[in-house]
């Protein structure tokens, strides 16, 4: 009897936990206003483009924030959005971790306008240095 | 005091598990957004990639449309890195503004077989390998706002980026 109770006291908890997992995991998965990238970059001042192109619904809003690196060369990683066209945002600078930067054209503006993406990066180490991963969130509209 | 115990544990167990598979799904997401298994080319090797899209590229352009001929101007950054795929990205958004113009260009002239080719040919896109496996369109929007409307008569979105299509039209 008592593990009978027990059991149904465990699965209780577990459907109690699992809803709540449910209720967590459910804005991420089904907004999906921000996608987790992460790699590497090289060791010298080269401009890295990768190939993912992702839609941006346009305005302001769209950022990045770093959430680890294993230690870029330089003063600063930058990384910034390109379109099809070659038009690229102004390559934010990030020094520090869990910052986070809206993307802006060289006017400053914020409003970025609906078209497809790719992520750039570059180091700010001319003299070069080791490569290193990194990671973090992106945030499109 | 037993009951407790397993009930703690119960939790504990569940919420590890949880996390985990949170932690997982976003690992699993960075995974197969820019890496991390990147590999590079430089810009002369992305070119020669390019220059062989005619010959290599299993997507079908509507009739009278030819592959582009002028490189990405990212391609004049002879100092640059491409990564592996760069050029499919390239020619997946050349193929889809390619047939947005061509359903475009059907609806205004009432051509129905025209532009229910190119109703499907868009519709495809957001089946295609390329699409799915890049995870190209993450808040749904594109096909919110372009594809859906389209498939029901709607052409405004497909024309907004039918005008952001530069590189495209650069090439036509």
């Amino acid at each position: 009897m008592q593990s009978s109770r027990a059991k149904s006291l465990l699965a209780r908890t577990a459907t109690v936990v699992g809803l709540v997992a449910l209720f967590v995991g459910a804005p991420v998965a089904a907004s999906a206003l921000n996608v987790g990238i992460g790699s590497y970059n090289d060791s010298y001042n080269q401009t890295l483009y990768y190939s993912t192109s992702r839609y941006h619904a346009g305005g302001s809003g769209s950022s990045f924030r770093l959430d680890s690196h294993t230690g870029f060369c330089g003063s600063s990683f930058r990384i910034a959005l390109r379109n099809p066209v070659g038009d690229s945002t102004y390559f934010s600078h990030f020094t520090s971790l869990g910052s986070t930067k809206n993307f802006t054209w060289w006017n400053g503006s914020l409003n970025v306008p609906a078209n497809w993406y790719k992520v750039t990066a570059r180091n700010d180490c001319a003299g070069g240095g080791p490569t290193f991963s990194w990671q973090g969130l992106l945030h499109l509209n | 005091m037993k009951k407790k115990t397993i009930a703690l544990w119960a939790a504990a167990a569940a919420g590890s598990i949880c996390l985990s598979a949170l932690s997982g799904a976003y690992a699993a997401e960075a995974a197969k957004a820019d890496g991390p298994a990147t590999e590079w080319r430089t810009a002369e090797q992305t070119l020669a990639e390019f220059n062989e899209i005619g010959q290599t590229s299993q997507l079908a352009l509507p009739d009278g449309v030819a592959w582009p001929h002028l490189p990405p101007v990212d391609l004049s950054d002879t100092e640059g890195l491409f990564e592996v795929g760069y050029i499919e990205s390239v020619t997946n958004l050349y193929w889809l503004c390619a047939w947005e113009e061509a359903l475009v260009d059907a609806s205004a002239v009432a051509d129905a077989r025209g532009a229910s080719d190119g109703r499907a040919a868009i519709a495809s896109f957001a089946q295609s390998k390329w699409f799915v496996a890049n995870d190209v369109d993450p808040n749904g929007f594109w096909r919110d706002t372009v594809l859906k409307p389209a498939l029901k008569g709607d052409l405004s979105g497909v024309k907004a980026e039918v005008a952001n299509c530069g590189y495209f039209h650069q090439n036509q």
